[in-house]
């Protein structure tokens, strides 16, 4: 009889049991609706030309996409999602991990100071948009004010008439919010780096230099390309911080691939057009993260 | 012994020489004004009055803390409509979300099914697809089903879209409970989800709750969905609110501000009281 008990639970786990499927099947449900259902219906209705001022919806193959790479405009929203995302990246890899350093020299109030460099991060994008373009507007920017009254610009300076500065702003506002991902997860990391490892060098005689390229960098390199993969994507697709900054403008010279694919669809209504752009800049994005993660099968080979 | 204590912490704190010790702590400074300005002048231009905001030179300092900003907000601008509107659309998405991922993170933690190696690696796929991707099959989605323009087609597309990473994070609370619990549990004649409910809940709760303020988090501030489904001005979020700020010719920047900070404030308690997991467990999980 004990016998028997003993082996109950097992036979139950063995046996195929429909219990599982009932716990996924909330969250599968709701992922089939609302996530892959409508990345096909995406598919589907790129090839189609379905508007919601027409009411025609026909296949119409691959004209949406051979209209859209006809367009400059859409390439020139190519070109500067591109831009956009590389100088960003930049800046908050470099700015983040310079802070990350920063604050594991472990002066008398970095805990502190580790706890206000989460503001940004945290601060909803939306009211990042509204603060800077408060701080950069022409008539009561306190930003714009200091560069004029320091004399960097000229007193009539705008950030927001030529497509370099309102892009430039925009990517300040976004950079400032970014950055603090970096240091948050690059600080944790050098955290965890066991002393001994930099002791050991220091006795060694390394110096500072050396010994964050030889221990500290290749200790954080996962962390690191952690980050950028993710920070990548968030800043491909970010859409609030320039809508709000310049919504595309002025003369569609900050338009992004966002941007344009948002106007399409909701004040153009031109829904397919929208769908075929949205599939273009996932293909974009999907290659460079594939090329990327080669390139970086291929480095690693080399290396080793 | 006390010598050795110094030595190990040589790398951070003996190192360093006066100059070096002086450049550190400048540029410490310089990072704290850089992160919290913006912020601070949120604040402070939430307490200005129009003349103030357009003043040359600018105040850097409060001259009254009165909340003349904030009483316009409220009145004029009737953001507490919008506040309610996205403390319903917040709340009904974290409940939605935490109980579909609660009941998927079990399953994928403990059960073995059909495809419960694999689901982890789609879940984590699953966060490439930008939401643009989604937003006009959803809206087309949304005006067939009838629900465009309601906070359900706001309510429904979150909680999927917060879904997979909601169970990525919930996976490992699951993971770190002993089995030998859960074996006692089906010992003694529970079912499965009697074992779910009254023996794994109550020990994976706290990570529960700091999944859900993560989520909260993020619901809260969503912006290009909620801009773009809902176009009743009575039905706006508060971060689509803010956009009814911007006039024409003026940009109401005061009852903005304050409105920024109503906004802010939420988000910035929740997550100063789960920061311990942000950092442990983020970080963790960045790693993979």
């Amino acid at each position: 009889m004990p016998l028997q008990k003993h082996n109950r639970p097992t036979m139950i786990k063995k046996r195929i049991s429909i219990a599982p499927y009932a716990f996924i099947a909330p969250a599968l449900l709701m992922l089939i609706v609302f996530i892959a259902y409508p990345v096909l219906m995406n598919l589907i209705t790129s090839f189609q030309n379905y508007s919601l001022i027409g009411n025609r919806r026909d296949f119409i193959g691959l004209a949406n996409y051979k209209h859209l790479l006809k367009d400059a405009r859409v390439w020139d929203a190519i070109r500067r999602t591109f831009s956009w995302t590389f100088i960003n990246l930049v800046f908050a890899l470099a700015i983040g991990l310079g802070a990350a350093l920063l604050l594991s020299s472990k002066f008398t109030w970095s805990t502190l100071l580790n706890a206000f460099v989460l503001i940004p991060w945290i601060l909803p994008s939306v009211i990042t948009g509204y603060i800077f373009s408060l701080m950069f507007s022409e008539d009561a920017g306190v930003f714009t004010w200091m560069l004029k009254s320091l004399n960097i610009v000229e007193p009539t300076f705008s950030w927001f008439r030529t497509g370099a500065t309102s892009m430039a702003a925009a990517i300040i506002a976004n950079v400032w919010r970014a950055f603090p991902f970096f240091t948050l997860m690059l600080y944790a990391k050098i955290s965890s780096l066991p002393n001994d490892y930099i002791e050991a060098a220091y006795l060694e005689g390394a110096s500072g230099s050396q010994r964050f390229r030889y221990i500290t960098f290749p200790y954080i390199t996962p962390v690191l390309l952690s980050c950028t993969y993710l920070c990548f994507i968030w800043t491909f697709n970010a859409y609030d911080i320039l809508k709000i900054m310049t919504n595309g403008g002025p003369a569609e010279l900050t338009t992004t691939m966002s941007i344009m694919v948002q106007r399409e669809a909701f004040q153009f209504f031109n829904l397919s057009v929208a769908s075929a752009m949205s599939i273009i800049m996932f293909l974009l994005m999907f290659t460079i993260i594939i090329c990327a993660r080669l390139l970086y099968a291929v480095v690693r080979r080399v290396a080793s | 012994m006390k010598k050795k204590q110094n030595s190990s912490s040589l790398h951070i704190v003996g190192k360093f020489n006066l100059t070096e010790k002086v450049l550190i702590n400048i540029l410490a400074v310089l990072l704290f004004l850089i992160v919290i300005f913006p912020f601070y002048w949120i604040i402070l231009t939430s307490f200005k009055t129009p003349f103030e905001i357009y003043e040359v030179p600018p105040k850097f300092y409060p001259t009254r803390l009165s909340l003349f900003n904030y009483v316009d907000a409220f009145k004029n601008y009737k953001i507490g409509r919008f506040a309610i509107n996205s403390l319903i659309v917040t709340v009904s998405t974290v409940v939605g979300t935490t109980i579909a991922s609660a009941l998927a993170a079990y399953a994928i933690a403990r059960l073995d099914f059909f495809g419960s190696k694999h689901i982890q690696a789609l879940l984590a796929a699953s966060q490439m697809f930008p939401v643009v991707v989604l937003l006009v099959p959803l809206f087309i989605f949304c005006v067939r089903l009838n629900l465009y323009d309601s906070h359900l087609s706001l309510i429904l597309p979150y909680i999927a879209i917060q879904t997979p990473v909601s169970i990525i994070l919930q996976i490992n609370y699951f993971k770190d409970v002993p089995t030998e619990l859960e074996d006692a549990a089906r010992i003694d004649g529970c079912s499965t989800f009697q074992t779910f409910a009254k023996i794994m809940l109550p020990l994976v709760v706290s990570g529960i709750v700091a999944v859900s303020i993560y989520t909260f988090i993020q619901v809260w501030q969503e912006f290009l969905i909620s801009s773009s489904f809902i176009t009743t001005r009575k039905l706006f979020t508060l971060t689509v609110g803010l956009t009814t700020f911007k006039g024409e010719y003026a940009t109401e920047w005061g009852a903005l501000m304050a409105t920024s900070v109503v906004i802010a404030l939420p988000a910035m308690i929740l997550f100063t009281t789960s920061q311990d997991f942000f950092i442990n467990r983020l970080a963790g999980g960045v790693k993979e």
